[in-house]
């Protein structure tokens, strides 16, 4: 019990983990201020949530699960010391991100030409928000990716260098933790009818 | 990728969780919350879901089953509190005519957003008044 307890330890900074809980914190509190304004407008938020396409929230969710796997199995390998391996993990997980861009771009573009902007309804300014501050954490992620991928061609990450990748992935993790509430709150959430 | 390719892949723990949290974005996705279902249930079954597959990412994918206690209980406590707060404001009753005291929540942005949603959705959409009655009929 006693090495059990003296093995615990948090992968990646310290520093990274505080960042990764007020960012959460902040999340949540946009996500309660949905539902409360939502609960004023129920009937506005549900004719906004059915014009959404759930399609492209579904797809988006498979696509950034899929980049987790990818970026879990890359830093596995660089416990195990296959340095080889990790580059195509992350390779992996960068277009997983590169395709949940392009498929957001899709979707507002979608959005737009049917007319629908931030200014429309209460609905859509959460809709665009929401998903535009999380679309930002994802291309910083995407970014981020590309940098550890580069890094570990050069051989950069191995066990007793992690730190580096550990909080990277870390990051890569929470935009999808995040991803994986924000969806059905705004596609999911349907009122009773 | 071959099968033999698959097989080593197969034997780490990452991937049965990968394939759990696919597995279950399937049937919240285009299962629980179809038509077929009730809303209320497979709404509730939908974030049931969601919170499940959030604690499989920050236990597995963020090692925090490794952690320390503390750490690993702020971030546990984080999913319950927002679990417990969509749930409850979720089945919170309904107050119909809130919308017409608000001028921002006008009527034509519900007519506007249903006329995109097409001929069915306008339909049942004739006011914030109609739809209201209608949710919490």
């Amino acid at each position: 019990m006693g090495a059990v307890a003296a093995e615990r330890r948090l992968p990646g900074a310290e520093g990274l983990w505080v960042f990764i809980g007020v960012d959460m914190v902040i999340f949540a509190i946009l996500f309660f201020t949905f539902l409360d304004e939502r609960h004023d407008a129920v009937a506005l938020f549900e004719a906004g949530r059915r014009t959404l396409d759930p399609n492209f929230g579904g797809v988006n969710t498979l696509i950034l699960l899929s980049s987790s796997w990818c970026v879990a199995m890359a830093t596995v390998r660089a416990e195990q010391d296959r340095l080889e391996a990790i580059p195509p993990w992350l390779a992996g997980a960068f277009f997983c991100g590169l395709a949940f861009t392009l498929s957001k771009v899709l979707e507002y573009a979608g959005k737009l030409d049917a007319g629908f902007t931030p200014a429309t309804n209460a609905f859509y300014m959460h809709y665009f928000v929401l998903t535009a501050l999380h679309l930002l954490h994802v291309i910083g992620g995407t970014v981020l990716l590309a940098v550890l991928w580069k890094m570990a061609r050069t051989g950069a990450f191995h066990s007793r260098r992690l730190v580096v990748l550990e909080s990277g992935a870390i990051y890569w993790h929470m935009v999808d933790l995040l991803w994986i509430l924000l969806f059905p709150l705004l596609y999911l959430l349907r009122a009773p009818a | 990728m071959s099968s033999s390719a698959w097989r080593p892949l197969l034997r780490e723990p990452s991937t049965w969780v990968w394939a759990v949290l696919m597995a279950a974005t399937i049937v919240s996705t285009w299962g629980f919350s179809q038509h077929g279902v009730p809303a209320r249930l497979g709404t509730v079954g939908v974030f049931l879901l969601a919170a499940f597959k959030v604690r499989l990412v920050l236990l597995h994918f963020m090692a925090l089953r490794h952690a320390p206690l503390l750490p690993r209980l702020a971030f546990e406590a984080w999913l319950l509190v927002v679990t417990a707060v969509i749930l409850v404001a979720y089945l919170q009753p309904i107050q119909c005519g809130a919308e017409q005291a608000d001028p921002a929540l006008s009527v034509w942005s519900v007519e506007g957003a249903a006329a995109h949603a097409g001929p069915v959705q306008k339909q049942q959409f004739g006011s914030a008044g109609d739809v209201c009655r209608l949710i919490v009929w």
